[in-house]
């Protein structure tokens, strides 16, 4: 794990922020434990250069990253990836993904993605981001 | 006469014309797949019948610049007064840059987006700081040189050479005076601080694209060995008051630059970028006439090259100016103090 390649990509022609992009990416990294805690993630010079965007952007998604609790930033030195325990869930927050979920299904079926592609795409990412712990979860 | 002055022609600037015109004859094919002039085009483009015909044209534009370049270091312009070599050298050089902005400017109608992807390899590290030691070194040993002239000023040999010729034997030498021994030393030591500063930048400062393009073609490295080569070399040449032979090691350091050289002429810069999509990862705008990259926005320092080998400067970054101050101050330096000798 800690040798294989984690490569993000972004797009800067997408609606959606970079930061929020790169954040997102690194985010689903650290949920399906490619980085472990003690690993170090390149400084925010280090990416910033690598994506040719500002530092203040990807400066930006390793905050938001570490007040989410995933990493501890150290100056100059890149973050450092934290071991997290998982809070547990408000309605608040399990309502929102609800709604999220279905708001998502319901614009790729407009898009014309066929039902059985939707399931196997929810299958195939749950799967790599939760893996064995995807089933059987507390509801 | 010009063929007279065949004979008494300066063979060093003659080369110097004639290599770089045959860098910028090959340099289209030479450029990376997704880019043709330094206009982001369709990689199919490249292989098309008006691509060729750009390239044919521009080609005839070099060697024309070869031939007024080598018109000028034969002395077919009065009035240069020793200066025909580096009159020579940018007489080449403008014709080039006509022949390039015409076949820019007719590949800019067959323009695509480039792609807005931009990709990240969080496994990669840092290079070790070991090698920011080896470009450090340099300088430490030319602080040391100082240091033991300054302790040991009687021990100079006066004169002593600076240059030799192609047959091994000394064609310039200066008096063992202050201003001639630390003129050469911060002349020297200007040079060596500005090949380091590249060199570190190159390694901390450029971008390292993802893919595995760039580990199988290792082009950064070689470029990277090109520029510590050519800093080691001037460090070694700092050590003349020492009254040391330096020519082996010299000739060494010149082996390694060569080598590095032909490599990276024969590699390109296509090993250096990613082929799966159009363009470089650099926005077509923040090229001005396709040779000066100026993006604010981008974070890097050092960008590879649309067109030409290695990396260029962004130009929109505040470092980028204090890079080009540095450049400038021991050119500067090294220009008053050659005219002060030569005087």
């Amino acid at each position: 794990m800690g040798s294989s390649k984690k490569v993000i990509r972004i797009d800067l022609s997408s609606p959606v922020p970079v930061y929020r992009q790169i954040a997102d990416q690194i985010r689903a990294m650290l949920v399906a434990r490619e980085f472990s805690p003690g690993e170090r993630l390149p400084t925010v010079r280090q990416v910033a250069v690598d994506l040719g965007v500002n530092h203040n952007t990807v400066a930006e998604a390793y905050r938001n990253l570490a007040e989410e609790g995933w990493l501890s930033l150290e100056r100059g030195r890149g973050a450092l990836v934290v071991s997290r325990t998982t809070p547990s869930p408000s309605p608040k927050v399990r309502s929102a993904f609800g709604q999220r979920l279905r708001d998502l299904i319901a614009q790729v079926r407009a898009a014309g993605v066929s039902p059985q592609a939707i399931r196997s795409e929810f299958e195939e990412a749950a799967t790599a981001l939760l893996g064995r712990e995807g089933k059987g979860s507390a509801r | 006469m010009i063929w007279l002055n065949v004979l008494h022609m300066n063979p060093v600037w003659s080369l110097v014309v004639l290599a770089a015109a045959s860098l910028e004859y090959l340099m289209p094919e030479l450029s990376r797949p997704g880019v043709a002039f330094s206009v982001t085009v369709d990689p199919e483009f490249r292989r098309s019948p008006r691509h060729a015909r750009i390239v044919r044209y521009y080609r005839r534009g070099v060697l024309i610049s070869a031939f007024g370049g080598l018109l000028v270091a034969f002395g077919a312009v009065n009035g240069l007064e020793g200066w025909d070599g580096p009159a020579a050298f940018c007489a080449q050089y403008v014709i080039f840059l006509i022949a390039f902005l015409c076949a820019r400017a007719a590949t800019l109608p067959h323009r695509v987006q480039p792609s807005e992807t931009r990709e990240a390899d969080l496994s990669r590290r840092e290079p070790p700081a070991v090698l920011a030691i080896l470009v450090i070194a340099p300088l430490i040993t030319m602080a040391a040189v100082l240091f033991w002239t300054y302790s040991n000023w009687q021990q100079i040999p006066d004169p002593y050479p600076i240059h030799w010729g192609f047959d091994g034997q000394p064609d310039l030498w200066i008096e063992r005076t202050p201003m001639h021994v630390y003129g050469v030393l911060g002349l020297l030591g200007g040079i060596a601080a500005l090949l380091a500063f590249f060199g570190y930048g190159f390694l901390f400062w450029a971008r390292r694209n993802s893919g595995a393009q760039h580990a199988r073609y290792s082009f950064p490295a070689v470029w990277i060995a090109l520029f510590l080569g050519a800093e080691y070399f001037v460090a070694a040449s700092a050590t003349l008051p020492l009254g040391l032979d330096i020519r082996p090691l010299e000739l060494i350091v010149l082996a390694i630059l060569t080598a590095s050289s032909l490599y990276l002429i024969v590699i390109g810069p296509v090993g250096g970028q990613s082929a799966r999509r159009p363009g470089d990862q650099t926005p077509d705008e923040a090229w001005k006439f396709g040779i000066f990259y100026f993006n604010p926005r981008d974070a890097a320092l050092f960008v590879e090259k649309r067109f030409g080998l290695g990396w260029t400067i962004n130009f929109g970054q505040a470092r980028a100016w204090v890079l080009i101050a540095l450049a400038l101050a021991p050119l500067g330096f090294g220009f008053a103090f050659v005219m002060s000798i030569a005087s």
